[in-house]
């Protein structure tokens, strides 16, 4: 195999691991190895692999003290899709989670693996950003805590250091209140989504005081709708607001490729906006 | 991880489907959880218990799941069975009582392509419940009653499939054996200027580098026009066509060797489309197409044009002209992917006399030594092709292409080789189905009887013809469809483009066809204001009719399978126009018809009595997933009154099968059958001479009984097959061993007088005439323009059924297939280079894009040339489903879908709605 040529390493701690990333060798993370493996096979050419798989405290699903619910890097979708610790305005990370291939592919990718490799399709993409989820980027240097959407750049672009390690994703402490949702269209299922929405709400007395819209597959990277703050006081949903639907749309910088057409990405949008929006308010308290 | 099992580890029931997770071939357990094991490195596993199929099984005694898989049906070409039963393991160890749904769920995203998951969701559910038996009640094995015709007995090799001891070629290895890499070309079209293979020669491990000049001078290849070298010589004509390669002591140093191989193209303008092709400026393909041999008239032809066929019967002016409505429309089919699971493998030996032999992936042992001797000029004594176990093929392995490879590279390096392409490759580099665009006009007069109907067709063949011009020719044949019509007029054209060679595919042009004219008997349908069945019924061939060409129907159930699909979807109880379901979904029903045929070409078989009573069956027939061994020796024990356990079939093997054409054309049971009652007959014949003469009596006092026994009809002697062929074997009287052999040839003349056809190979081999019915539920959503089938009712008449289960797996692995090529299976070329070479970017149907409920509808209508009355069944169930999805689709949501695949974004903009995009 072709690993014999490339350094494989398996740190114990975070610290051994930051440690090999800053020695400026250019090794490479492994986690769930859906990408690393068969590039490695195909000859891709690596002084050295990381493997993550034993450094503690990468993995699994935690509420911390302070109320916010981190997530480890190599915590796998399967594990994700089977906490308890997601619900209301968090809900729609563990439906994202359910939605991501299949159930094999669940139990080897990693939440952390997907986020690095910032694909605007990705189902964690719309659904985290809506989540108003932060990275916990380490390295020998200590720790940064960026916010998703400063992480991405563009497709397959973060603002990852070479000698950083994502350890962790947390999400607010308060983001668990209200109502979430996350819906999805792909070709079939466990395909890509072509397009996805993901929606939080906050819900006041009958109103929504809060609301925090992410559309994914649609743009070099998911995005926000800002303007989904002009659903603030809204009581009940007839129709999405048609200038919050065409904000979304307008947002949207889709490309074509096998899935689809640019312009069935934005035929989808609002469809798929209204979708959400139903779906997290049934969910709100 | 997945290269240490299949090669130091020896553990071959792990599967290599595609190397990137993608089709789940290579499920294995680590720590009890099921991963893809080409996706986990080897390094990363210390400490950790990996269990793969093998280890489920307690010293080949199968775990109750692996039972149940057997059991069930749900094990055919094989491929894919140890992912998948290692998925369904660790599912029911999550859930001991899953739903259906929780199945379907559980297995997502492990390929299988042939069964369309029903019977493999089946043997889950049977598993969970043998899961829920005392140890030692499960899996009682002496359930199984006479295991003859008729009896829905499990594949006779499902149990080493089910353990994952199947041997595939790619599970051989040799000693000395190198691994052979392709060279393919990157341009759609050009010049080889020049070929350096100097310093691929040079790294160290290269033992063998092959190009074009290779190839004895003067040979091509091309099943009906001799048009392509197996290597390029001079020209390029695709994106994807072998170039060179390579032999070397391990698969990644040939793979390195490929990029030292200096190819200096010359790029030519291109042709991507039938009319690029046909435009008149356009650059021409093959300048000395007029030089190259050919087998049949293949028309008049312009340029580019390979194939231009006529079919003519009556007068369609004056059978239109009676007409009060005529509709016309054109419909277009896309390139679909064989995607067997197993892609393209070969491995090839040569001694030291020259002989060369060659285990491979193969439809027709016989064609590939054919391909391998046409190609390289070696004399067919010295070529033997054996056929291993095969995952799957359904047309794309009909001719021959890594075989004559790795003859190539065997002979040059003088050492075995082996070649397996990657997913990418074999989807670059193989086949796909021929896309079509087919004109179709009909005429019906106003109280619903059809009068006459024009075609005309184009099919893009690629770069060579290979199948092409047949396939052309059977969408003229299959214009009617199972109707009568005053007068009917067709013609056809297959063309040259730059893209990668059309083939046969499951069907064989009748897929393309059928979904055109079957869509439009409901447009027409929507004309005349009836009901699409009553339409239909109305207009219906019957046995006694002649089909186009002038060949009498002579057996026929379709009637028969309208009733029974209309019957059981309750099409007669719900409304035309669909039905709202919630504010966002419609469902609706649709109907296709199909008329297909079961035969083609040479058959033979040989049936001996072995002395301890039982029989070796040759026929040279490969079982490539679709179960024809078992279904051979049902019929094989049928007629001489055993079991099953008492034929032993001989491996496909030219050097001792006798002649098959192929596994193809749905025509397996039917023909070799056929010549199985033929040769099993002769030994009939002579138990009962040999038997007469013990007995001392007459040969026609004596009769067959079950259990091998030949005894007098109104008498108590008799005789065992044991004690006869002992006899037989030894003693000076009564003629030697006993021996059966057949041959059959359809012969049914065509008739010009009935029907004029130019351009056209000789239809006299045709065989028997199958047909089927089709009724589909199809839910869209209005949002998204997903159309997902619900349920479908699938009644096809096999004359009848010599192993129900497998009738009912090809039916549902056939319509399945078929729902891929109406929804979402494309091959997608932009410049002529492949868009989705891999099962990321072209998707084929997993567990939960297909229902579960696909209920096999089985009429049997006993054809009277068969000796059990059996007809084929492999198309068929795809043939007629890419309609009868159209049409649901149109009753659901009212709009004629012409194209496909019917994607979400073609449904969508085809039925777009202002109020959805609140513009």
């Amino acid at each position: 195999m072709t690993q014999a040529e490339t350094r494989f390493f398996t740190p114990h701690t975070i610290a051994e691991a930051t440690g090999l990333l800053a020695c400026g060798m250019h090794y490479r993370c492994l986690a769930g190895g859906g990408l690393l493996v068969p590039a490695l096979r195909d000859g891709l050419p690596l002084t050295g692999v990381i493997s993550l798989r034993r450094v503690p405290g990468l993995r699994g699903v935690e509420r911390l003290a302070d109320g916010r619910v981190s997530i480890g890097a190599m915590t796998p979708h399967a594990e994700v899709m089977c906490s308890d610790l997601f619900c209301g305005g968090t809900a729609l990370v563990r439906s994202a989670a359910s939605a991501i291939a299949h159930p094999v592919i669940r139990n080897m990718a990693t939440i952390g693996g997907t986020i690095c490799r910032a694909d605007p399709a990705a189902d964690y993409a719309s659904a985290l950003l809506a989540a108003g989820t932060a990275v916990h980027l380490r390295s020998d240097e200590g720790e940064r805590v960026v916010a998703l959407e400063d992480f991405w750049v563009a497709d397959g672009a973060t603002i990852l250091r070479e000698d950083e390690l994502l350890v962790a994703v947390s999400l607010p402490a308060d983001a668990g209140i209200g109502g979430s949702s996350y819906v999805r269209f792909s070709r079939v299922d466990g395909d890509y989504p072509v397009a996805s929405a993901a929606v939080r709400l906050r819900w006041q007395d009958g109103r929504i005081v809060s609301a925090r819209i992410a559309i994914g597959g649609c743009g070099p990277t998911a995005y926000l709708v800002e303007e989904a703050e002009a659903l603030n006081g809204i009581a009940t949903l007839d129709q999405v607001p048609e200038a919050l639907a065409r904000a979304a749309v307008e947002r949207a910088q889709p490309r074509s490729d096998i899935k689809g057409s640019a312009d069935f990405r934005r035929m989808l949008i609002p469809g798929l906006l209204d979708r959400g929006l139903r779906q997290a308010l049934a969910a709100a308290p | 991880l997945i290269e240490a099992l299949r090669g130091p580890l020896a553990l071959n029931g792990t599967k290599r489907g595609c190397g990137a997770g993608e089709c789940g071939a290579c499920n294995v357990l680590v720590d009890g959880t099921v991963v893809r094991a080409c996706l986990v490195l080897v390094a990363d596993l210390e400490g950790c218990a990996v269990q793969t199929i093998e280890g489920l099984a307690e010293s080949a005694v199968p775990s109750h799941v692996q039972q149940a898989f057997i059991e069930s049906g749900a094990i055919q070409c094989g491929f894919c069975m140890s992912g998948m039963i290692v998925a369904a393991t660790s599912l029911l160890a999550e859930n001991p009582s899953p739903t259906v749904d929780e199945v379907r769920a559980g297995l997502a995203g492990t390929l299988c392509r042939c069964s369309g998951y029903v019977k493999a969701i089946d043997a889950v559910l049977l598993a969970a419940r043998y899961g829920k038996m005392a140890r030692g009640m499960s899996a009682p094995a002496g359930l199984l009653r006479q295991k003859s015709v008729g009896d829905a007995i499990p594949r006779l090799e499902a149990l080493e499939k089910a353990l994952g001891a199947a041997v595939y070629t790619d599970d051989m290895i040799l000693p000395g054996m190198l691994h052979g890499a392709l060279l393919l070309s990157p341009h759609a079209h050009a010049r080889i200027v020049s070929i350096d293979t100097a310093r691929a020669r040079a790294l160290q491990g290269v033992r063998a580098v092959v190009t074009g000049a290779d190839l004895p001078a003067g040979t091509r290849l091309g099943m009906l026009i001799k048009d392509e070298n197996p290597l390029a010589r001079e020209r390029v004509r695709y994106a994807g066509e072998p170039v060179a390669a390579v032999a070397a002591d391990t698969i990644e140093i040939a793979r390195s060797a490929l990029a030292l191989i200096d190819v200096e193209y010359e790029p030519l303008p291109a042709v991507f489309s039938i009319d690029e092709a046909l435009a008149p400026d356009a650059p021409s393909l093959h300048e000395d197409f007029a030089s190259y041999f050919r087998v049949m008239d293949l028309g008049s032809l312009a340029k580019n044009e390979l194939c231009h066929s006529k079919i003519i019967h009556g007068d369609v002016d004056a059978a239109f002209a009676a007409s009060d409505v005529i509709v016309e429309q054109t419909y277009e089919t896309p390139a679909q992917y064989h995607a067997y699971l197993e892609p393209a493998v070969a491995l090839a030996l040569v001694d030291a006399l020259g002989k060369v032999t060659v285990w491979s992936s193969t439809q027709s042992i016989t064609r590939t030594q054919a391909n391998i001797h046409e190609a390289l000029d070696i004399p067919m004594a010295k070529i033997r092709v054996i056929a291993p176990r095969v995952g799957g093929g359904f047309g794309g392995k009909s001719e021959a292409t890594v075989q004559i490879f790795a003859v190539m590279l065997a002979r040059a390096a003088r050492r075995p080789v082996k070649m397996v392409l990657t997913r990418e490759e074999d989807m670059t580099a193989m086949r796909s189905r021929h896309p079509a665009r087919i004109r179709v006009k009909t005429g019906a007069t106003k109280d619903g009887r059809l009068t006459g109907r024009e075609i005309e067709a184009w099919v893009d063949g690629g770069a060579y013809a290979e199948e092409s011009p047949v396939i052309i020719n059977v969408i003229l044949f299959f214009c009617t469809g199972p109707y009568r019509f005053d007068a009917v007029r067709g013609e056809g054209h297959a063309v040259y483009t730059n893209k990668l060679r059309a083939s046969a595919m499951r069907g064989f042009g009748n897929p393309q066809i059928t979904f055109a004219v079957e869509s439009q008997m409901d447009e027409l349908a929507a004309a005349l204001g009836l009901d699409p069945v009553d339409f239909r019924l109305k207009n219906l061939i019957e046995v006694g009719d002649r089909w186009l060409g002038g060949q009498p129907v002579r057996s026929g159930g379709l009637r028969e399978c309208i009733e029974l699909a209309v019957e059981r979807s309750g099409w007669r109880k719900r409304p035309r126009g669909g039905c709202a379901v919630g504010d966002r979904h419609r469902r609706g029903l649709g109907i296709g018809l199909s008329g297909h045929i079961s035969a083609f070409m040479g058959s033979s078989a040989i049936v001996r009595l072995l002395e301890d009573g039982t029989v070796a069956l040759n026929t040279g027939s490969v079982d490539i997933g679709q179960g024809g061994d078992t279904v051979m020796a049902q019929m094989c024990a049928g007629m001489l009154g055993l079991s099953v356990d008492d034929v032993r079939l001989v491996q496909c093997d030219t050097d001792a099968s006798p002649y098959n054409s192929g596994t193809n054309a749905s025509r397996s049971t039917h023909t070799v059958g056929r010549a199985i009652g033929v040769a099993a007959q002769k030994v009939v014949d002579q138990l009962k001479a040999r038997a007469a003469i013990l007995l001392g009596c007459e040969a026609d006092r004596l009769e067959i009984r079950p259990g091998g026994i030949v005894a007098m009809r109104d008498g108590n002697s008799s005789l065992t097959f044991r004690d006869i062929a002992l006899f037989a074997v030894n003693a000076a009287v009564g003629g030697g061993p006993i021996i059966g052999t057949g041959t059959v040839m359809q012969n049914e003349p065509t008739d010009p007088s009935h029907t004029q056809m130019e351009g056209m190979l000789s239809f006299d081999a045709v065989g028997a005439f199958t047909f089927g019915a089709q009724v589909v539920e199809v839910e869209v959503d209005r949002t998204t323009g997903l159309a997902r089938v619900v349920e479908a009712w699938c009644a096809h008449d096999v004359g009848r059924a010599i192993n129900p289960q497998a009738v009912e797996g090809q039916i549902q692995g056939g319509f399945v297939q078929g729902l891929g090529f109406a929804l979402f299976e494309e091959l997608v070329w932009r410049g002529g280079h492949l868009r989705n070479p891999s099962f990321s970017g072209y998707k084929i149907p997993s567990s939960l894009d297909v229902p579960y409920s696909i209920h096999p509808l089985i009429v049997e209508v006993a054809d009277p040339s068969h000796p059990f009355g059996a007809k084929g069944v492999g198309e068929p169930p795809l043939i007629a489903a890419p309609a009868a999805i159209a049409n649901a689709v149109a009753d659901a949501v009212g709009v004629r879908m012409r194209t496909l695949p019917i994607t979400p974004e073609r449904l969508l903009c085809a039925c777009i709605e202002p109020s959805v995009f609140r513009d």
